[in-house]
Parts: C-alpha cells; structure tokens; sequence
C-alpha cells in the first residue's frame, strides 16, 4: 500500500503547474455563476468535471517523461500503477465536486436566493460525479489501449457516443413507459440516485479490471 | 563466487526483432558491462530482467530468488538509471525525495540530500532546467538512495563530458567495494566500461556473442596487421573475424600469444574493446 502511495502523491506532485489553471478556471466560473444567478451550474457541475479532466491529465505527464519504464522499476507491480491512477483520479475528482459544493453554500450565505433548496445543492454536484466518474470509467481503458494521444481522440468519440446513445435510451424509456418526464425527476431525486451510484461504482471497477489486463499485457516502449 | 544475478535462456520477440536465448551471471562485487551497437538488445535485456517487458521464455535470479515470484522483494535492493525515462521533469529535489520514501522501504533521506550536496544539484531548480550531466547525477542519487544492493543502468553517461563521465565512474567503483554489491551496465561508450567493468557482455543482432572478463579481452585478444599473402595461409579456426582495409587484413584473434606462435606475422596489435566489438559486427569469417 506505501508504494501506492508514493504513485498518487508522484501524480499530485505532476499537477503543481496546473494549480494557476484550476484557480483561474474556478474564479472564472464563480463570476460566470454570480453573473447567470445560476451557481448550481457553474459551480457544482463544473468543477467536478474539470477536476476529473484534469486528473486524466496525470497520463500526459508520465507520458511526456516517458516515466512508465522508470516506474517499473519500483519495487510495485503493474497493479499497484493501474489502481494508483484510478484512485488519483477519483480522489481529485471527489475534491471538484466536495469544493463546488462548499463554494455552493458559502455562496448562497452571501447572495440569497440563488439555489433553489438544498435538495439540488447536494444531487446535483453528485450527478456530476457519477457523470464525469462514468466518462472516465470509459476513457481509462482507452488511454490504457492507445497512449493519451490517440486515446484523446478516441474518447471524444466514445463521449459523444455515449450522451447520444444515453439520450436516445432515454427519450425512448419515456416514450415506451407509462410514466411521465416529471415521474423520472422525482424518481430519480427519491431513490433513483442510489441507482446511478450503484452503477457508476460497478462500471468503474470494470473499468479498472479492464485497465489492468490492458496494462499487464501491454510492452513498455 | 556468489551470483547476485543470473538470467538463464532469456527469449523475447518482436516483429522484426528478437532476443535469443541470453544466459549470463553476474558475481557479486562486479561490474558488467553490457556492449552492442544500437538496436542489439541491450536495453530489451535490461528490461527483460526488470520484468519491465513480458518475456516470452527464460528465468531471472536476483539475489537468489526468482524476479517472476519475488519481483517487489528483489526491487526493493535493485537501483536503476534509464537514460531516456524519469519522472516528470516539472519536479524538484524535495518532490522526489517525497515520493521515493513513499515508494522504497528504505529509502535514505539523509544519504539522498548528502548525494545532492555532493553532486552540487541546485535545489531550487525543476528537474527540466537541469543540465544533462545535472538529471544524470540526480538520477544516480535516486538509484543509490535505498541502499540497493545491485545497480541496473542502461547508458548512464551517454551524453555527457568528460569530466562528469569520470565522476559517475568513480560513484560506481565506490559502490562495489565492499564486493556484495554489483552493477550491470551498458553503455555504446566502450571506453567508459574499459575503465570500470570486470566483465564485457556482447550482445549482436539479439545474441549474446561472449561474456568475458574485461582483462582476458584486453590482455589476450588482438588484431594481426596481415598481407593477403599471410591471410591467405592462417587457417580459418584461429581467428574470429577479419576486416580488409585497402592495404591489409585486420584479423580479430582470441589468443595473441599461441597465435604469435603458430604464424610468422610481425604486427599483432594490442587491442580494445571497441575494435573487438567492430570486427564482430562488421567484418567476415
């Protein structure tokens, strides 16, 4: 588990440069939030998802200084590297969504009125977990496959693969279904949230799996 | 002699390359280095027995146990220097000290810094705004840092002048004198190993030629300057190869003296380990 450790601590050391970036990002959208009334958007949605990206980001680095073969060399296993990123990822992208939320309530202290309950302040920066989670679960393995070039074009495809193929599934669930939009709403904010975490959770660890038999089988240029 | 590595029928293949059946053993106390041109195998060795690449057939010992059952055990005491692989270059001397104690159980804090004073490495400065001689030394402070008892390097001095070769040389012959530790390193610089190695392995086209010690090779091959004339009656079994230069042959022979012996040829160069290397690679049988 301390090699693990030492791997995530490398991948947080890596971001270092981008801590101007995320600050400009985060006061970008504050504004844009306080100018739209709308923080739940532009806080909570956004950073969660540019936090997740950001975490991916960590594969450039390794991949610029071509550090895979040095870490190799560490006295870990193709395992420890594979579940070392996927935890980096997730824990940079839980931060993202923790601080939009924080930034949410300090926020609406300040400026009254902004959110509509409480209820959204919390399902909506964990619907873009899950979302930017699941987006992930996807691009990993492709990073895995074909190196973070190739991988880059890739997932843009995959994503916008996924929210068509999500949105058709969906419009024609409701299409199909005797039950009206507002009944998913309502669902979806009583229990249907256990659901998409549930589902997030089990296609990351697939994710994962599919990662480290990638990984394991892959040669190390 | 105790082995503190030993690889034993090592294959791997790529498409348009392959490994064949490399056997060598390192004793303890020695330094070996590793020698072929470009694109031979030397650092697909390397990473064969780091277990960086999947091999397709062979065994690895380190330190008496196997890599393919022990491999986090054996690195816990291995150091290496890659030449083109470190971590992010954005990093400094404090941010790797961080990660590596992390990493490696007995990684030294103290000896690392004592390594980076005596390197003179500017702590102040990102690993990208070091010279090459700079990213060299800390990446041999990185390798010996954990105390490791076996160095793996692949073209440690590739790079670099003369002056910072010659001290990364000398770090190496302290490292192995208390004779329990060990260094396997390659290097395109034949020169460099000319100083410092106790053992040559050659490695052509994905075979292993020879492994020899160094002084056998120095003191007992050599090259006999021949006419066509005299070339013409030295039987094909008392050289190894031969190159033919426009005036004479260069004949490649494993035994000086015996060959002095058996034929009246006057000059019989000494020679060096480059010149062995060149005649194996480019010249004729």
């Amino acid at each position: 588990m301390n090699s693990i450790k030492g791997l995530i601590i490398k991948d947080f050391f890596n971001l270092k440069s981008y801590v101007k970036t995320i600050i400009v990002i985060m006061v970008f959208y504050i504004i844009m939030g306080f100018i739209n009334n709308n923080l739940v958007t532009f806080v909570s949605i956004i950073l969660p998802l540019c936090f997740g990206m950001i975490g991916i980001s960590s594969f450039n680095y390794d991949n610029i200084a071509k550090s895979d073969k040095y870490i190799l060399t560490f006295p870990i296993t193709k395992k420890d590297v594979v579940k070392s990123r996927y935890l980096h990822i997730l824990c940079l992208t839980i931060v993202g969504t923790i601080l939009g939320f924080i930034l949410c309530i300090i926020f609406q202290s300040i400026k009254e009125k902004m959110l509509a309950n409480i209820i959204d302040m919390i399902l909506i920066p964990i619907g873009a977990l899950c979302g930017m989670t699941l987006i992930q679960a996807f691009e990993i393995p492709i990073i895995y496959k074909y190196g973070a070039e190739k991988g880059r074009i890739i997932q843009m495809i995959v994503i916008a693969l996924l929210m068509v193929g999500i949105s058709s599934i969906t419009a024609v669930i409701i299409k199909i279904s005797p039950f009206s939009l507002d009944d998913f709403i309502y669902m979806l904010k009583t229990y249907g949230f256990l659901i998409i975490i549930a589902i997030t959770t089990i296609f990351y660890i697939i994710s994962y799996k599919i990662s480290l038999k990638i990984y394991s089988k892959k040669e190390i240029d | 002699m105790e082995n503190i590595l030993e690889v034993q029928n090592l294959c791997k293949k790529y498409s348009g390359f392959e490994l064949k059946n490399i056997n060598m053993e390192l004793p303890k106390g020695m330094i070996m280095g590793l020698i072929g041109e470009n694109g031979a195998g030397k650092t697909t060795t390397i990473k064969s027995i780091l277990n960086i690449i999947n091999i397709d057939n062979g065994n690895i010992k380190i330190l008496g146990l196997e890599m393919a059952k022990n491999e986090k055990k054996i690195k816990e005491d291995i150091g290496t220097v890659l030449d083109d692989s470190f971590l992010s270059e954005y990093l400094n001397i404090t941010d790797i000290n961080k990660i590596m104690k992390n990493i490696y159980k007995n990684w030294d804090e103290t000896l690392y810094f004592k390594y980076i004073e005596q390197f003179k490495l500017p702590k102040d400065k990102i690993f990208r705004e070091y010279s090459s001689g700079m990213k060299m030394k800390l990446k041999i402070a990185v390798a010996l840092s954990h105390h490791p008892k076996l160095l793996i390097l692949d073209e440690p001095t590739s790079g670099l002048d003369p002056v910072a070769r010659n001290d990364i040389l000398d770090i190496f012959q302290d490292f192995i004198q208390d004779e329990e530790h060990s260094i396997l390193v390659s290097s395109h610089i034949t020169s460099d190993l000319e100083h410092i190695a106790d053992y040559i392995a050659f490695i052509d086209d994905g075979k292993l030629i020879f492994t020899k010690p160094k002084d056998e090779l120095l003191e007992n091959y050599g090259i006999a300057k021949c006419s066509e004339e005299e070339f013409k009656n030295i039987d094909k079994n008392d050289f190894i190869k031969y190159k033919k230069n426009r005036y004479e042959y260069d004949v490649l022979i494993e035994n000086k003296s015996e060959f002095k012996r058996k034929y009246n040829i006057e000059i019989i160069d000494k020679t060096s380990i480059e010149e062995i290397m060149l005649i194996y690679i480019k010249g004729e049988k």
